[in-house]
Order: C-alpha cells, then sequence, then structure tokens
C-alpha cells in the first residue's frame, strides 16, 4: 500500500444505459509507467477522466497517493498533474501567465512558482514564447505549455491521455526523456493512454488493456506475449485482445491484473 | 446548381436534426422560448397600435406621423440587418470552421460563394425579420388595409433585405482584402456597439419629454415642420415604404407597381455587383484571411493593475480572479460591454437629475422619499443588467479551458464563489454610487437613504447570486463569442427569475416604508401595528433575500458538478456506435 500511487478499486461508470467503464481494478506503484490501451470508445478517456477528479466514478474506489479522490478530492488532486490530448488553454493568457496561473491553483508560493515556470519553459523550448498570448501558439507548443503546466506543481502522478498528439519528432523524443526521467529518477508514477504502440512499447513498464469498458490483460510485454500466447509486438497483441473472438478467460489468466484484483479484495 | 445544394446541405440537415432530436430538456427550452417570443409579438403588435393611435389623437399631424414612422421602420430594419449581415458574412465567408474542408473540396469557387451568401442571408436576415413581423400587422390592421398590402409586405422586405446583404456582402469581400478577416470582425463589432451606445445618448440626451410638455409647443410645430422634408428616393427602404404607404394611410390611387419593380431590379443588380466582387477578389481574400490577426503580447499596463489582486490571500482564489481580470481586459467582446454600462449609468442619473419633483409642492416630501425607496428597485434593474451581462457568463467563460480548474484541487463551489466575489464587488460599487446620487438628487431624507441603503446591500449579493447560480445552471462552454451567452435560454431565465425577486422584494418593503413616512409627515407615534409588522417584513425581506443567495447558487453548483456527465455520457454514446457500425462495415 504505501508503494502505491495509483489504486482503482473495482471502478465502474455508467452514463444512463451505457456502461463505459466496468469494474476496472488497476494498482500503480510508484515511479512506474503504466501503459493504458484500447481501441475508440473502449473507455480509456472516462477512466482518464475519473483519474482527474473530471467524472465521479458510479461505483468504486479511486486513492491517489493515500487520499481517496471521493472523500479528500482536494489532496488527491494536489499530487495529480493531469495532461489531456487536447490543448484547450486561455488563449488570452500569456506562456508565462498561464503557469502563474496554474501554479496559483495548486497554491505553490509565488517564488518557487516563477523559479519553475522559468525552469520548464526552458525545458520545454517555450522561454522565448513566454509572453506570448497563447492565441499564437502552434497546436504542439500548446501541448508542451500543458506539460509544464503540470509538472510545475512537482505532482506525485502524472495522468496523460495522448501524450504524443501534435508534436513533432524532435518535441515527442524531448518528451519521453523527460518522462523516463520523472519516473526513474523523482519516482513520479504515470498513467499513460495511448493508441501509439511502439511508444507504449519503448515508454512503459507495464501496460493494460481495456475493450468495452473492461481491463482484458494486464504486465509487461512479455507476460502479454504469454498470456495471449503469441509471438508478435504489442501491436499484434493489441489487435488480438480487442476483438470479440478473443478468449473470454483471458482475463483470468492476467497474472498482474489478478494478483490486484486478489489484493484490492483481501 | 447541384454543387450548390449540396454545399447547403449540411447546414439543413444540421438544422432539422437539431429539431428533430432534441437534447433533454431542449422541448422545455423550445416551449419557454416560444412562448416569450408569442409575448414580445403581442406586446410589439399592441405598442404599435397604441403609438399609431396616439399620432392620430393629434389633429393634422397623424398621417406624416405615421408614414415618417412607417419609412423609419423600414430603414431601421435595414441598418439592424446590415449589421448583422456585416458579422455573419465575416463569418461565413472567411471564419467558418468548416471552410477548409469546403474550400479544399472539388467544388467551383461560384458554388462556395453562392451557398455562403444564403447562408449569410438566412443568418443575419431572420431576427430582423421576426422583429418586424407584428409590427407591420398591427400598420395592416389600425389602416384596415385589404389583401394587397398583406401580399406585397413580404415582397417588399424580401426585396430591402437581399439588396442589403448583398451590399454588405459586396462590402466585405472588398474590405477583408485590406483588412485581415479576424480584425475586420474585431472593429465592426466594436465600432456597432459603441455606435448604438451614441445613438442611445444622443436620443436620450435631446430630452424627447420636452415634446409632450405644451411650453415648447413651438419648437414641436418646428420639428414636425422638417418632419415634412421628403425622403431619400434613391433608397430600396423608400421604395418599399412608398410602394405600401398607398395601401395603408395614403391615397390608394397613389400605389404604383414600380417601386415593387425597383426592388426586385435592385436586389438582382446587387447580386450580381456581390457575385463579379467574389469572382474578383473572394479568393484572395480568403487566402489573406488565413493569416494571423497579428501578434499580441501581454500587456506590462494590465500586469500592474491586476497587482491589486495582491490583496486576496489564498493563492488560488488570486489565481483565478488575476486570470479572469487579464482575460476581460483582453478579450474585446468582453470590456466592450464597459460602453454600455457607462452609457447605462450616465442616462440612469441623467433621468434623476431632470426629474423635477417640485412642481407639485405640497406631495414633493412623500414623492422625493417613496421614489428613493422604488428607485431600490430600478438600482436591482441596473445590477441585474450587470449581473447578467458579467457575471452570468463568468462561468462559461471558461471554454473548453473548464477542465483546467476542472482537474485542480479546487472543488466546484470554491470555484463559483471566486467568480461570485469578482463580480459581486464591482456591481455592488456601482449599486452603492448609483443609489447615493440619486438619493441627493432627490433630496432623501437621512432614513430613507439608509434603507435604500441596506436593501441595496440586501439585493445585489442575491442577484449577483443568482447570476453565477443560473450561469453555472446554463453553462455555454462551446461558445465563440461571450458577449452572445445573456441572450440564450439561460440569461432569459435569470432575467424572469430577478425580476421576479426584484418585485416580491421591493414589494414587501413598500407598506413599511409608505406607512414609516405617512407617520413621519403627520408627526403620529408608531402604532402597535407598525410596531409588530415593520420588523416582521423586514425580517421576511432578509429571509428572501438569504435564500435568493442560497438557493440558485446550490442549484447551479449541483448541475455544474454532474455537467460533465452528461456530455460525456453523449460522446461515450456515439463514439461506441460509430465503433460498432465501422465494425459492421
Amino acid at each position: 500500500m504505501g508503494d502505491d500511487a495509483i489504486r482503482l478499486e473495482n471502478v465502474s461508470k455508467s452514463f444512463r444505459r451505457h456502461e463505459a467503464v466496468v469494474d476496472l481494478s488497476i494498482v500503480v506503484p510508484k515511479g512506474e509507467i503504466y501503459g493504458f490501451l484500447g481501441p475508440n470508445g473502449a473507455g480509456k478517456t472516462t477512466t482518464i477522466r475519473m483519474l482527474a477528479g473530471a467524472l465521479a466514478p458510479t461505483k468504486g474506489r479511486i486513492v491517489l497517493a493515500g487520499h481517496d479522490l471521493a472523500k479528500n478530492p482536494r489532496e488527491a488532486k494536489s499530487v495529480l498533474g493531469y495532461i489531456p490530448d487536447r490543448p484547450f488553454l486561455y488563449e488570452k493568457l500569456s506562456g508565462w501567465e498561464f503557469l502563474l496561473f496554474s501554479a496559483g491553483l495548486y497554491r505553490v508560493p509565488t517564488k518557487i512558482a516563477e523559479s519553475r515556470a522559468e525552469e520548464l519553459l526552458n525545458v520545454f523550448e517555450l522561454w522565448d514564447w513566454r509572453d506570448e498570448l497563447i492565441e499564437n501558439y502552434s497546436h504542439g507548443m500548446k501541448q508542451r505549455l500543458i506539460m509544464a503546466g503540470a509538472l510545475l506543481p512537482k505532482p506525485q502522478i502524472l495522468v496523460v491521455d495522448e501524450p504524443m498528439v501534435g508534436l513533432d519528432p524532435r518535441g515527442a523524443k524531448l518528451v519521453m526523456n523527460i518522462f523516463l526521467r520523472l519516473a526513474r529518477e523523482e519516482k513520479v508514477a504515470m498513467f499513460v493512454s495511448t493508441h501509439t504502440m511502439s511508444l507504449a512499447s519503448r515508454l512503459c513498464d507495464r501496460v493494460g488493456v481495456i475493450y468495452k469498458g473492461r481491463l482484458k490483460a494486464e504486465g509487461t510485454e512479455e507476460e502479454l506475449k504469454a498470456i495471449v500466447g503469441s509471438d508478435g509486438d504489442l501491436e499484434e497483441l493489441f489487435l488480438e485482445m480487442t476483438t470479440d473472438e478473443t478468449d473470454p478467460d483471458l482475463e483470468k489468466k492476467t497474472t498482474p491484473a489478478k494478483k490486484a484484483q486478489e489484493a484490492i479484495k483481501a | 446548381m447541384r454543387e450548390f445544394l449540396l454545399l447547403l446541405k449540411p447546414s439543413f440537415l444540421g438544422f432539422r436534426n437539431y429539431l428533430n432530436n432534441p437534447a433533454q430538456g431542449e422541448r422545455v427550452k423550445f416551449l419557454s422560448v416560444g412562448l416569450f417570443a408569442l409575448a414580445l409579438w403581442v406586446a410589439l403588435f399592441f405598442l404599435t397600435l397604441r403609438t399609431l393611435r396616439s399620432f392620430y389623437s393629434v389633429e393634422g399631424f397623424g398621417d406624416i406621423l405615421a408614414y415618417k414612422a412607417f419609412t423609419l421602420l423600414w430603414l431601421t430594419g435595414a441598418a439592424f440587418l446590415m449589421f448583422s449581415a456585416i458579422i455573419a458574412s465575416l463569418s461565413s465567408f472567411y471564419l467558418a470552421k468548416d471552410l477548409g474542408l469546403v474550400m479544399a473540396a472539388p467544388v467551383s469557387r461560384e458554388s462556395v460563394f453562392w451557398a455562403r451568401s444564403v447562408l449569410s442571408f438566412l443568418a443575419s436576415a431572420w431576427m430582423p425579420a421576426a422583429f418586424i413581423f407584428p409590427v407591420f400587422l398591427a400598420y395592416g390592421y389600425h389602416f384596415n388595409a385589404d389583401f394587397l398590402y398583406y401580399a406585397l409586405c413580404p415582397f417588399a422586405a424580401l426585396g430591402v433585405a437581399l439588396a442589403a446583404a448583398f451590399f454588405c456582402q459586396i462590402l466585405i469581400i472588398a474590405l477583408v482584402n485590406v483588412l485581415p478577416a479576424r480584425r475586420a470582425k474585431d472593429i465592426f463589432g466594436l465600432v456597432g456597439l459603441v455606435s448604438f451606445v451614441a445613438l442611445y445618448l444622443v436620443f436620450r440626451l435631446i430630452k424627447p419629454e420636452r415634446l409632450v410638455n405644451p411650453d415648447n409647443l413651438q419648437s414641436v410645430a418646428s420639428y414636425l415642420a422638417s418632419l415634412q422634408t421628403p425622403t431619400s428616393p434613391m433608397l430600396p427602404t423608400s421604395w418599399a415604404a412608398d410602394l405600401l404607404w398607398p395601401l395603408l394611410g395614403g391615397d390608394q390611387s397613389d400605389f404604383q407597381w414600380i417601386y415593387l419593380a425597383l426592388l426586385a431590379i435592385g436586389a438582382v443588380v446587387l447580386a450580381l455587383l456581390a457575385s463579379f466582387a467574389a469572382d474578383l477578389l473572394y479568393w484572395a481574400g480568403y487566402n489573406k484571411s488565413q493569416e494571423g490577426a497579428g501578434r499580441q503580447m501581454a500587456g506590462g499596463l494590465l500586469n500592474a493593475a491586476s497587482r491589486l489582486f495582491g490583496l486576496v490571500r489564498d493563492s488560488a482564489a488570486r489565481a483565478l480572479m488575476v486570470k479572469d481580470f487579464k482575460i476581460f481586459f483582453r478579450d474585446h467582446t468582453q470590456w466592450s460591454q464597459l460602453f454600455l454600462l457607462g452609457a447605462l449609468m450616465v442616462i440612469y442619473l441623467y433621468n434623476f437629475s431632470v426629474l423635477n419633483l417640485k412642481r407639485y409642492p405640497l406631495q414633493a416630501f412623500f414623492l422625493e422619499n417613496v421614489i428613493a425607496f422604488l428607485n431600490v428597485g430600478l438600482v436591482g434593474l441596473v445590477s441585474s443588467t450587470l449581473a447578467l451581462r458579467f457575471a452570468f457568463p463568468s462561468i462559461s467563460a471558461e471554454g473548453f479551458s473548464y477542465w483546467i480548474v476542472r482537474s485542480a484541487p479546487m472543488s466546484t463551489g470554491e470555484f463559483m464563489r471566486h467568480k461570485l466575489v469578482f463580480w459581486l464587488v464591482p456591481i455592488m460599487v456601482v449599486a452603492l454610487i448609483l443609489t447615493y446620487l440619486t438619493n441627493r438628487f432627490l433630496n432623501a431624507i437621512a432614513i430613507m437613504s439608509a434603507v435604500s441603503f441596506v436593501l441595496t446591500l440586501i439585493l445585489t449579493p442575491g442577484l449577483c447570486a443568482l447570476a453565477v447560480g443560473l450561469g453555472a445552471r446554463y453553462p455555454r462552454f462551446d461558445t465563440e463569442n461571450l458577449a452572445q451567452v445573456p441572450t440564450g435560454y439561460g440569461g432569459l431565465v435569470f432575467m424572469v427569475s430577478a425580476s421576479v425577486a426584484l418585485l416580491a422584494l421591493i414589494g414587501l418593503s413598500v407598506w413599511p416604508v409608505v406607512a414609516y413616512l405617512r407617520i413621519l409627515r403627520r408627526a403620529e407615534s408608531f402604532g402597535a401595528k407598525e410596531i409588530i409588522l415593520i420588523p416582521l417584513m423586514a425580517l421576511l425581506v432578509l429571509f428572501l433575500a438569504w435564500q435568493l443567495w442560497r438557493r440558485p447558487f446550490r442549484l447551479g453548483r449541483a448541475a455544474l458538478e454532474i455537467y460533465d456527465e452528461e456530455t460525456r455520457s453523449l460522446d461515450d454514446a456515439a463514439e461506441t456506435e460509430t465503433d460498432a457500425k465501422t465494425k459492421n462495415l
């Protein structure tokens, strides 16, 4: 429990008659990058939004760094950084102003916020644009600014929806290196939703595959290969797991997922 | 022709789907907006009838005034439509989101121009047409017009509307080659607002009430003489008025079909000119409009002013307020509304400064003090207008960036409270200034001034909380123009609720105030009835104000907390459905 950064315990979410997420249990320890894969409409974004506190689960519990998101939302959200897939920002603020605004929301003291903002703008190669209004930024620049904003309060957990959308190869490489450094050196736990299998393969320590709202399989790439009984790459495993002809017992065979379920029940 | 119809199809299909598949609660919305529109039509119809009757009560001038009003009506309608057409053309020809797709499609530019032309015409013409309809109907009813008037009215209106719309389209197509489209839209929006404010101020400051004062009859006579000068014979609005007037109050033998022909020829000529201008300039202008409106840097003055918020201790509240303050002054659709506020205050105070109650010496004391009290209601209406303009859209102002606040360690209630405080302070200051100055103009006694101050202090927070609460209940995060948010259904609900609340609160306070003034004037002492009822009424007023502060805010908070779920459910359902269909394919 002490090393668990993210715990989803039997989380379900229904929208009227539609079940978007069903009985989802995932544990991500500190310093781990967890890839969350699934086709369109599988429930990835719903899960991410529940983790970010933008949606309340219909059933189950979400615990972030020991704080129950439903009972102590302020404490839980203050350890979390959220990076959505679409870079909607306040267009009439400058990049610098946006970072200070983010710092204010997370109650970071002004002096620290200013030095962190300077550092992050340099890291994300936006320093020369700091006083320009965001409406003049390109899509990739906005995406990098969102990342800088999410990292400014030094979160213990980072929830990322499609991290590389809109980034050029140079930007994508920069972001990947930052994510790896954060996980390895600062022990930040990451929950990364993506469609890009190559990215998941290179970046993530473990992946979970969600299909029709249910977690179909979970583990390292090697473990998934063993479960599916295939020798292909992650893309082939993904395709195999997200068709309707998938082995119905697949979920039971995924040892780590089963372990997590059992641990939670215990 | 096929291309042209195909390009129109998405808009019509979208509109049909919107009508056929209303979202949850939309039916109630349609019904209430429909009822409101009907009430407005009936009010406009009877107002026009009353105005016409009052014209004819002045012997000898009825026909002149009715004819002048008729020509003015056409002119005003056309001006309204032209302003609307300028903005609609800019959006439709240069700024619409689907233009990238349309321009990349293998369709002729001519078809694109005509399709956009039709769409911008419809977008700009429906509202003036809807407003003017009951007025024309009232004219026909008053003059007992025959079938020909009612049959020709739509054709005349169409002729004028087409001429005005095509004229604006030519203007815009030419202008965008000089100015970037987005900047042109900003400039026109601002010019329109400033012109409206200037007209409003000029109209009020020329003191139209002098016309009903017998002392000024000489100037009225010269005014009427000036009305008899002929109007411009070259404008389509004059052709429309001259076509229809013989069928109303004029001589039927003066009726000439030539005016209808002129209207038709005018519209066709302007359409051809618009097509010619489009052929020559539209594509070049469209390319130019794809360039940005120019770089805009964060300003130093605003940064300095925002240091005032250093007084706010909570850093999250401070961050939100500084952000709102900067965005407000950088977005012209928001700050330009301060012109309206300025005009409203000037006119309001001016009205009180020219109010001459000394004409009734015996009643002056009573009138001055009762008006000082009733003024609280008027100040309440001003506060409601300000709350509607500024506090109500403050939640929607977050736009698609609302996720930032939503995922931050800040509850929905805290977020709404910060918004409320941000707008309550300036609105309260304005309300108190208005109360103080009007009390001074009226020479209200100290106790009446105190009562009106207390009532303003109680009412204004309630009205602001109502605005923020209903703003959260009916958010429009997808809006492109924040100034349009108050004109929606939520704004209507707010104005109705605010008026009812004001009526209830002022209504409850009337009796104690009048009773107190009566006692004061007659130098009597308080009876048992007053001793019991006055504090009771005061408590009731306090209770109602408290409810106004509390309930809508809670309602808004609850709605905003589940807002995401409602929108998400539709998104997810749609995504799953698309997924299933793709699989079937």
